[in-house]
């Protein structure tokens, strides 16, 4: 395995961000160091990562490295547009806990996406508000504890009321977890971020052919 | 059909048969027997994972989606399904994995049961006030968990100890987090007044047990002390559970609007007159559990003193000599041995120390080993991370059999059972460590540290601190203090002078909502790693 590849996996954020450095010292462009090395490194990771070997501090730690990466690659004010779909993420009203949204929001962020986050404990109408100004082609929602359930419930018959059935929901977390996408009524229920990402892939190159 | 029942007791094979009709669920059947039980957590929909059979013999519905990602290949393979999942067709021979013990009530095991260190006591005077009655009066506290209930029973004319009793709260079968049994009962008013009264059935049940089994009549009992956790107050009482749900209630009081306590008392069949005393909680998170504790160590005594009461929920107290500062940290069941694949409660059949340097390790009971429990599961990682098996991230070495630990055939830590335990850890840490910013006290300040709960009679300091669950300093100064709610509610029915104590306490803490401190995930973060506490 390369070194960059490495640290990214390893979360070794400071050797991530020298490695970068000298890539492209080395005159390597930003594409080819995201294609050759960081989009290997999550997908190495998100095979790892089954419902068995998921660990938190792993992915947070390489999710981190990741970030630094690509702050390093693009200074602020030259980032790349998203090449992807927008997809507004939010922790419901009742529920402060957002570690597991913060990391779909790096992960879509990485793979492409255009991500409007609009935080925790937030209520649901300033959810719908949100997709209603925005149009996203999907929904994030995150729940470490089960109160947040009935609101979760509510999304999709909300989404009908303001003439937007289109939009997939997808729905991941500690709490929504033990329910079922039916019971929940969303269109998928991810076991992680990456089963979340790899769900909207589909989605989306779906909606583009 | 028949349903077979396969018990290997120490060697021993057991057969019991049930009859049953055709299409039934295994777990329904099961529970048609008082026998032949087995754990659940959730409402049989296959979501808690606890309801392990073996199938031995038959053929029953195949795997479905919820038992896939419940179960590993292996112990499908091996024949292992979930009860709540497995449809019953034909006729079938089983092997129970995860039984309830059968009786429910027994005397708390004398190793874990500590006394309050109140005697000898000044006694409450009032319970010496009739003059007309001779006969012996008895006084019972009761701490109402989660997961168990314990009770002790007083002679009231003596102070002396009688008995006392633990057993399972009977409201698991609705959820094993307090968030899920309150959720249930905010359906409707059925569902709220079938919580409350399996609580107050469970206490009956108790004293019914104390009755039988030591000859003790429930009528002579004339003072009553309850603690508990908020949730299961409020589920008692009937009213305000559902304040729960919102998390600005959490740190706030929550009235307990009791109820007419006398119809309680007809049912437990004790003198209806009884003095019946709920303690009420501090707020939406923090119980009169704790309340009781702070009262059984004596917490305001000495400035510098710690009480981390470990549970589901830990909660955790600082006296700073000004304020008595006060969190809960929501670390989640792991160390009770819920969730992880090789966990299992302190209970009979427990490994709870063990070395893999000195290959050695102890089993509660002495008997034939059935799992880890949490003191065990301190051990294990202490040890995996000294002999570099795994890293301070929670990744296991990559010489080692990649994604898994096999402590034995039947034994093995994956890696989503170091994960749950890192954030259980992390929890409770980040907990501790921001309490001590609050009061400006860094470890080395702290005169004396306590640990409440079951988990911590067998927990060996030296690997807690070695993995960051608690501060890593002199381990003179941790004390292991039992059940302090049951010992502080037990000082709360004997000891005079106890209300000023209760008041001094309200008027002194403040709590800390960690879900709310703006530094939180930096702290949690940074303790998920398996390493000593910065």
């Amino acid at each position: 395995m390369n070194g960059l590849m490495k640290w990214v996996k390893d979360g070794n954020k400071e050797q991530a961000v020298t490695e970068v450095k000298r890539l492209m010292d080395r005159g390597e462009t930003a594409e080819h160091i995201i294609t050759q090395y960081i989009e290997p490194a999550m997908d190495s990771l998100s095979n790892k990562c089954t419902a068995e070997n998921f660990n938190l501090l792993e992915v947070m730690l390489s999710g981190r490295a990741v970030m630094s990466v690509m702050q390093t690659l693009f200074p602020p004010g030259t980032e790349p547009a998203p090449t992807k779909g927008l997809v507004v993420i939010a922790t419901l009203e009742g529920d402060v806990h957002d570690i597991g949204k913060n990391i779909l929001k790096t992960i879509l962020t990485i793979n492409g996406y255009h991500v409007i986050d609009c935080g925790k404990d937030c209520p649901i109408e300033q959810l719908i508000d949100t997709v209603k100004k925005e149009k996203p082609f999907a929904i994030g929602v995150s729940g470490l504890i089960s109160s947040v359930v009935p609101l979760v419930k509510k999304i999709k018959p909300l989404l009908q009321e303001n003439k937007l059935p289109n939009i997939k929901v997808c729905a991941g977390g500690a709490a929504l977890k033990q329910a079922s996408k039916e019971l929940l009524n969303v269109d998928f229920l991810a076991e992680n971020a990456f089963a979340g990402q790899s769900y909207l892939d589909a989605v989306w190159t779906r909606e583009q052919t | 059909m028949n349903l077979t029942i396969i018990n290997n007791n120490n060697g021993i094979q057991e057969h019991a048969v049930i009859p049953f009709a055709k299409g039934q669920y295994l777990l329904k059947i099961l529970n048609t027997t008082k026998e032949h039980r087995v754990r659940t957590g959730c409402p049989g929909n296959g979501s808690c994972g606890l309801c392990l059979v073996r199938i031995i013999e038959g053929k029953p519905s195949p795997p479905n989606q919820n038992e896939q990602l419940q179960l590993s290949e292996q112990q499908l393979a091996s024949g292992v399904r979930l009860a709540c999942q497995v449809i019953c067709e034909t006729d079938l021979s089983v092997e129970i994995i995860n039984r309830i013990p059968q009786s429910v009530w027994r005397p708390i095991p004398e190793a874990l049961y500590r006394r309050a260190s109140v005697l000898p006591y000044p006694l409450r005077k009032r319970h010496f006030s009739s003059k007309e009655k001779p006969t012996r009066t008895c006084g019972v506290s009761i701490d109402l968990g989660t997961t168990s209930i314990s009770l002790s029973i007083f002679d009231l004319t003596t102070g002396q100890l009688m008995t006392t009793r633990h057993g399972i709260n009977p409201q698991i079968k609705s959820g094993l987090d307090i968030l899920t049994r309150v959720n249930t009962a905010a359906e409707s008013p059925d569902k709220g007044t079938g919580l409350q009264q399996d609580l107050i059935t469970a206490i009956r049940n108790a004293l019914l047990d104390i009755s039988v089994g030591d000859g003790i009549n429930p009528g002579q009992v004339s003072c009553l002390v309850l603690v508990g956790n908020t949730a299961m107050l409020t589920l008692l009482s009937g009213n305000n559970f559902h304040h729960l749900l919102h998390p600005e209630y959490w740190a706030k009081p929550v009235e307990l609007q009791l109820p007419d306590t006398q119809e309680w008392a007809a049912q437990w069949g004790i003198n209806l007159h009884c003095d019946i005393r709920v303690i009420p909680p501090l707020a939406g998170f923090i119980g009169s559990d704790l309340t009781a504790g702070i009262l059984a160590t004596g917490l305001l005594e000495e400035p510098g003193s710690l009480l981390i009461d470990f549970g589901t929920n830990s909660e955790i107290a600082l006296w700073d000599g000004k304020k008595l500062w006060i969190t809960s940290a929501a670390g989640g069941p792991a160390f009770e041995g819920s969730g992880v694949s090789c966990g299992m409660p302190a209970e009979k059949g427990a490994i709870y120390h063990l070395s893999l340097k000195d290959n050695r390790h102890s089993v509660i009971g002495d008997t034939r080993i059935a799992g880890i429990c949490g003191s065990g599961l301190v051990d294990l990682l202490a040890e995996l991370v000294d002999l570099d098996l795994l890293d301070s991230v929670g990744r296991f070495n990559s010489s080692t059999s990649n994604q898994f630990f096999h402590l034995s055939d039947t034994l093995s830590l994956n890696k989503k059972d170091v994960d749950l335990l890192q954030r259980a850890k992390a929890a409770i840490a980040s907990g501790i460590q921001i309490l001590l910013l609050q009061a400006q006290i860094t470890p080395k300040d702290l005169k004396q540290v306590f640990i409440g709960g079951a988990f911590g009679y067998h927990l060996n300091i030296e690997n807690a601190m070695k993995i960051g669950l608690l501060p890593l300093i002199d381990p003179e100064i941790y004390h292991f203090c039992g059940n302090s709610a049951l010992s502080g509610c037990e000082k709360i029915l004997l000891q005079a002078g106890t209300q000023r104590q209760l008041t001094r306490i309200k008027e002194k803490f403040s709590i800390v909502n960690l879900a709310e401190y703006q530094d939180f995930e930096a702290f949690f973060i940074e303790n998920l790693f398996i390493k000593p506490m910065a």
